[in-house]
């Protein structure tokens, strides 16, 4: 399945590049992601997916396939495996940066190739496609907050990570007014050594929150591993 | 005995087998436990196409209570490949079917690995251990595309997604005229395309199988429904001597051609208990069943048919693109082309041509399914027959009547080359008509319409025949079919009096012990409780081609019947010498044999396996046994017929289909057991519904199976479906001694198109001319729809 | 197939559920009744090292009432519910949905407490929960708290449930003398609701005083029908007005498009079967 996303960013383009292409800045914007080694080029890590009773961990990795300066364009792919052999989840993803006209701004868009083999295909009541774009989204508004920030500021206080397909809160249950019970600290800290703080926050902060319908999906830039499904 | 005995045929026996079968206690082969036998597991393919690039067994192999673990390469040399026995043209395209992948998968749910432990939970568990690498390839899902230039190809080396194309001609034949000729001077023409939505056979117990190695030979235990087709087809493409194997298909709960297969899960569990000298049982979970399993139907049908105005059909051109799955399975290929004899149906029509394309995509192979090509050609000329009636302003009764096959014109050779035995097709419809109150009905949708309802009435017709009995062996070898179509029977008379009879048929769920013991009563004149009927044992019932395709009676029964006529005249000699009388004096009646004109002097059939059994006073060169075999091979199909009739609520607002009334008069010759009849006729008038409101096998457009489960692939429940109101024409088959015609199938062959017809018939003033199946309230609804909008620029 | 191994725990006492769960982690799961949760782990999409199993709280079955409030305990069946004659009376809209759930089966086994806590967007309870603003009575290591069933269903399957709390209660107000329809519109009879209309309607003088309506499967949680509420409120008791009204069912929602239907086509149900559930609700 394709997914598409755009949106702009108050940044200039040079600037908003330079955050795409950092790994440990971006991979916390996938909820449950582990990132467990990068090598410049080449990733590592886990997606940890918590739906309701559902819960699954997809190993994989991924690469930077490539990385075009000139047209601001790189490409992604990311491949995981689910731990329990139930199946396997693949990306492409292709992200474009493209000046607004005064330069201020950027716009980005994002085309995802999501294919997702198994039992969350298989038992998913047929709604992995919306899973996967919601999962997508809420990488994407994340991404864009990131991006937003620019190269050497603090993360943002509310990204879209805290909750993991909460993209669309229901007008009964603002996510505003939702209780404290059940939302601890969920958004992964970052630092210049991303990497091993990510792998203290990234799963346990989710874990916590027994969500997530979804899978994973992370990135360096962003890539997809998966996705999910739901039982009944 | 002064008393006549009532008939046992004819009469509504409770099932002697169900008791058993009901509560469970009898013998599942996954009830069955031997001594040191182990459990497999198998792991499947996740991927619709990839290459196997790097197999890792050795953790699974080391788990707890792990006894082995090997995956295709292992076994690469031995375990032989899976057969396709109905290769339907000489230049068909037959790829290797290795029981386990080896380089490549091609479809969801394909067998890769395997663990062997000493129980099913370990092997699961360690079946999470082993490692493989895939590479994907592209996947090619949809028939039309797979056809199409520089498709991705499921199997690189064929050059090509196609199987064959197996083509049917009227002309050629010598059996009709030209399709071309009709097209030209045809007043009217209808253009149909339907497709025939991918179903999943769902029997209620699961495939299960059990090989023990151990003593020298094999005994192959296995939820089939064909054990001796399993028997020959292991010997075969394994080397192994055929007496050395016996299979057992112990009670199996149900099949619907789902278990007419011979299946890479069967081999793979033969291979491990090689393996390990040890039994090995095997027993899929549902889930499995869904990727794994064959699924049935999946052919795009484009119809055109030729006519005049006044209705009479002059010919009609019928294009099938059959999808294969990844693999041919064991009747795959001839599945579409068992439909191509019935697309002219009750009709008479002049010119017919047929061609059907057999494609490979990376899903799951289809194989038969109850019908097996004959509901698809039924649906596709009854919805079509009914387009016809709207372009003419006819009554859909009407324009069948003026095309079918009048009952004083039997038998009567079609332009299939079929020759029809005998049926009346007046008679059915009238009778059907009556029970529903046609005319009633159809003035109440009159007034619906009148009225604008919001639910609207619809009321679908499906006049069908079917030819059953499969099959007359000299027609199979035409088609190129790999095995015959005969049938045998033994009889054994006990020194008591006690009957066993064995048949060569291998029931399901279908009754044969009871209806069998109902033939057998009648013939040798025994009580229906003295006979045992066995089967589904190779060592038991050495003889036999199975069950399947409605043959078991109108093969397998005459068999019996033969078998017992045997027995009696075998006792006749032994009788006449007990009585002192020539043969010719003796007649038999009611088990019987009495001196005409002397009834006093008497000797019952147990009197004469008696006297077998101690042989102290038999005439000379008599054998001391009564027992009987015979072996019959049909010279021709049978054609039950039938017209059923569905009154359908179609709510205009959301879509939603009621059946209201559904009526059935089904004419499958002489009756054994009118009980057993209904049941099957409701039973597959069930699954027959069921294909045209619920049931569609899904995939994505990377080859997964969306409807993994019975969540998402909805089988209706009894509550879902109507009242059936069933009746019957009763017209003898003329070509087999006992008149029976079949009745396995009929059923869901007849529902489809009249459930289908009901629906288009209730919104043909909307605009509605067709409904995909399955008919889903949103389908309806979309078609509402888009007939509207249409209309609104128009 | 057979789940992966799991410990089983079968506590007696609410306390001895809370602290078996706080011990457990984030491996543990409660078991409710297992209509979902038994699927999921046979077919290993999850694998908690715990089950704690509350078939043994006596303590949370039944219905009593308690002054305005109907209060349900967690663990009664929905065959319980549906032939409850105190729930039929007080609020016959959550007997009258319970019966609808699945099969007899099910409906034997399945939990009220599990539904609600289970959260599935096609699940019949939570919209009755949501709609008739239900008080869920949760059970924690700190001791219990209500959560307003608006605040409880926060995602797919995803309440505001902690992993060490146990939903002990439903609490529902009184509606005797109000009418009621639990619509549901579903592929086979045993299905999960395509989407599904609860609608408790109280008329006074000819007009309606009050409407309270909330869908299934028309979002990620259920979803209440403000738009149609508001339109509601004071409007004549009359088929036009409720056809009107129910016009603006499937505002705010956002149905997901997945095999059992599109979300076009559930807006469009959300619209008809709301109308139907009013017209029933409104005694017209």
């Amino acid at each position: 399945m394709q997914m598409e996303h755009a949106f702009t960013v108050p940044v200039p383009v040079a600037q908003a590049w330079d955050v795409l292409l950092d790994v440990e800045r971006v991979a916390p914007c996938m909820p449950g992601a582990t990132l467990t080694s990068f090598d410049g080029e080449a990733f590592e890590g886990t997606v940890r997916v918590k739906l309701g009773p559902v819960s699954m961990t997809y190993k994989g990795r991924g690469r930077f396939a490539s990385t075009d300066e000139a047209n601001r364009q790189v490409v992604i792919e990311a491949s995981g495996r689910d731990s329990r052999g139930g199946g396997t989840a693949a990306a492409t993803a292709t992200a474009n940066l493209q000046s607004t006209e005064d330069g201020a701004a950027t716009r980005v868009t994002i085309v995802t190739d999501l294919a997702v083999t198994g039992r969350p295909a298989q038992f998913g009541r047929g709604m992995i496609a919306d899973v996967g774009g919601r999962l997508l989204g809420q990488f994407a508004d994340c991404l864009a907050t990131t991006l937003a920030e620019g190269s050497g500021s603090p993360p943002p206080a509310e990204p879209a990570a805290e909750a993991p397909i909460a993209a669309a809160p229901s007008p009964a249950a603002p996510a505003a007014e939702a209780p404290t019970a059940a939302a601890p600290p969920a958004r992964p800290r970052r630092s210049a050594d991303a990497i091993d703080l990510l792998q203290v926050t990234g799963i346990s902060a989710m874990a916590r929150k027994a969500a997530p319908y979804v899978i994973g999906f992370v990135v360096g830039g962003l890539v997809t591993w998966a996705l999910i499904s739901l039982f009944g | 005995m002064t008393a006549v005995a009532e008939p046992e045929i004819g009469r509504a026996r409770l099932r002697k087998e169900d008791a058993r079968l009901i509560t469970g206690r009898t013998r599942w082969t996954e009830n069955i436990a031997l001594p040191g036998m182990l459990h497999m597991a198998i792991l499947r393919s996740a991927h619709a196409h990839a290459r196997i690039s790097r197999v890792d067994v050795s953790a699974a192999a080391a788990a707890p209570n792990v006894v082995t673990a090997f995956s295709g390469s292992d076994v690469a040399e031995t375990q032989g490949t899976l057969a396709c026995a109905w290769p339907v043209t000489e230049d068909i395209v037959m790829p290797t079917y290795p029981p386990l992948a080896v380089t490549e998968v091609r479809h969801v749910g394909e067998p890769v690995a395997v663990v062997v432990a000493r129980d099913r939970a370990s092997a699961l568990d360690a079946l999470e251990l082993i490692d493989i690498d895939y590479e994907p390839l592209p996947v090619v899902r949809d028939m039309e595309a797979a056809l199409g230039e520089g498709s991705p190809l499921v199997h690189a080396d064929a050059g090509t997604n196609k199987s064959y194309t197996w083509i049917f001609d009227s002309a050629q034949a010598g059996s009709g005229g030209d399709v071309a000729a009709a097209a030209q001077e045809a007043e009217v023409t209808i253009k149909q395309r339907y497709v025939q939505q991918r179903l999943i056979p769902s029997s209620l117990e699961p495939r299960s199988v059990i090989v023990d190695p151990t003593s020298g030979d094999w005994t192959i235990y296995s939820a089939t429904q064909i054990p001796h087709i399993l028997r020959f087809l292991l010997a075969a493409t394994t080397g192994t001597p055929e007496h050395k194997i016996n299979v057992v298909a112990p009670d199996v709960g149900g099949g619907f051609g789902g278990k007419l297969a011979v299946t890479p899960e069967e081999w793979i569990a033969f291979a491990a208990a090689n393996r390990v000298g040890r039994p090995v049982k095997y027993t899929e979970s549902r889930s499995e069943t869904m990727v794994s399993a064959h699924h049935g139907r999946d052919v795009i049908q484009d119809i055109t048919l030729y006519a005049k105005r006044d209705g009479t059909v002059t010919g009609l051109d019928v294009k099938l693109t059959a999808n294969m799955g990844a693999y041919l399975g064991l009747v795959t290929p001839g599945v579409p082309i068992l439909g191509a004899f019935m697309y002219n149906a009750i009709y008479k029509f002049p010119a017919y041509r047929f061609e059907c394309t057999g494609v490979f995509t990376n899903t799951t192979k289809t194989d038969a399914y109850r019908g097996a090509g004959r509901p698809e050609a039924t649906y596709a000329i009854e919805r079509t027959m009914d387009e016809l009636a709207a372009e003419l302003g006819l009554d859909p009764i009407e324009v069948r009547r003026r095309n079918w096959i009048k009952h004083e014109e039997f038998p009567f050779t079609t332009v299939a080359t079929l020759t029809y035995d005998s049926g009346n097709y007046e008679a059915a419809t009238d009778k059907a008509m009556s029970l529903l109150g046609y005319a009633e009905l159809r003035a109440e949708q009159e007034a619906r319409r009148a009225a604008d309802d919001r639910v609207q009435l619809g009321i679908g017709i499906s006049t069908y025949t079917e030819m059953c009995g499969l099959a007359p062996s000299r027609v199979l070898g035409a088609l190129r079919y790999g095995a015959g179509g005969w049938e045998n029977a033994s009889v054994r008379m006990l020194p008591t009096g006690k009957v066993e009879v064995v048949t060569g048929t291998s029931p399901h769920g279908q009754g044969h012990v009871t209806a069998w013991s109902q033939i057998v009563a009648d013939r040798l004149g025994v009580p229906f409780e003295d006979v045992e009927v066995r089967h589904g044992d190779t060592r038991i019932a050495h003889k036999g081609l199975d069950t399947y395709g409605s043959r078991s009676l109108t093969v397998g029964g005459i068999a019996l019947v033969q078998a017992c006529d045997r027995v009696v005249e075998k006792a006749r000699t032994v009788a006449a010498h007990l009585l002192e009388c020539s043969t010719d004096d003796l007649e038999f009646a009611d088990g019987t044999f009495r001196v005409r004109g002397t009834p006093d002097a008497a000797k019952t059939m147990g009197d004469c396996a008696l006297a077998v059994f101690a042989a102290h006073n038999l005439p000379d060169g008599v054998e001391a046994t009564l027992d009987a075999d015979a072996t019959f091979d049909p010279q021709t199909f049978s054609f039950p017929h039938g017209t059923h009739l569905c009154a359908a609520d179609v709510d205009r607002e959301t879509g939603e289909v009621h059946i209201r009334r559904y009526v059935c008069v089904d004419d499958v010759g002489r009756v054994i057991n009118p009980m057993i009849v209904e049941g099957q006729v409701h039973g597959g008038v069930a699954q027959g519904i069921a294909q045209a409101l619920f049931e569609e096998a899904v995939y994505d457009a990377d080859g997964n199976l969306l409807t993994g489960s019975f969540v998402d692939y909805t089988i209706p429940s009894a509550v879902d479906l109507p009242t059936i109101e069933s009746d019957r024409t009763e017209t003898p088959a003329t070509s087999n001694p006992l008149g029976v015609k079949g009745v396995g199938e009929a059923g869901t062959i007849a529902s489809t198109p009249a459930v289908v017809n009901a629906i288009v018939d209730a919104l043909r003033p909307y605009g509605v001319r067709d409904v995909p199946m399955p008919c889903t309230p949103e389908r309806v609804w979309r078609a509402i729809r888009s007939a509207s909008s249409q209309e609104v620029t128009s | 197939m057979i789940p992966v191994a799991f410990d089983y725990v079968r506590p007696s006492t609410v306390e001895d559920a809370v602290s078996a769960l706080a011990n457990a982690g984030e491996e543990g799961k409660v078991l409710a009744g297992g209509q979902s949760l038994l699927p999921v782990l046979r077919l290993r999409l999850a694998a908690p090292s715990v089950l704690v199993d509350l078939g043994g709280l006596a303590q949370l079955r039944g219905a009593r009432v308690d002054g305005d409030r109907l209060a349900v305990g967690a663990m009664t069946t929905h065959a319980e519910v549906a032939g409850s004659d105190v729930v039929r009376a007080e609020v016959p809209l959550l007997a009258a949905a319970a019966a609808r759930i699945g099969d007899r089966q099910v409906r034997h086994l399945g939990t009220l407490g599990g539904a609600l806590a289970h959260a599935d967007p096609s699940g019949d309870l939570p919209t009755v929960a949501v709609a008739l603003d239900a008080e869920l009575v949760v059970a924690g290591p700190g001791g219990r708290r209500s959560i307003p069933a608006a605040e409880f269903f926060r995602d797919l399957f995803t309440t505001a449930l902690g992993p060490d709390e146990v939903l002990v209660e439903v609490r529902l107000p009184r509606l005797a003398g109000w009418g009621y329809r639990y619509e549901k519109f579903q592929r086979t009879a045993q299905a999960w609701a395509t989407v599904g209309v609860a609608a408790a309607v109280r008329r006074e003088n000819g007009s309606i005083a009050e409407a309270r309506v909330a869908l299934t499967n028309m979002g990620p949680t259920p979803v209440r029908a403000v738009a149609v509420e508001r339109a509601l409120a004071g409007a004549d008791a009359s088929a036009d007005a409720l056809a009107a009204a129910a016009e603006h069912a499937a505002e705010g929602a956002s149905p997901a498009s997945d095999l059992a239907a599109s979300a076009e086509y559930r807006e469009h149900l959300a619209r008809v079967l709301t109308r139907r559930a009013l017209t029933a609700a409104a005694g017209l």
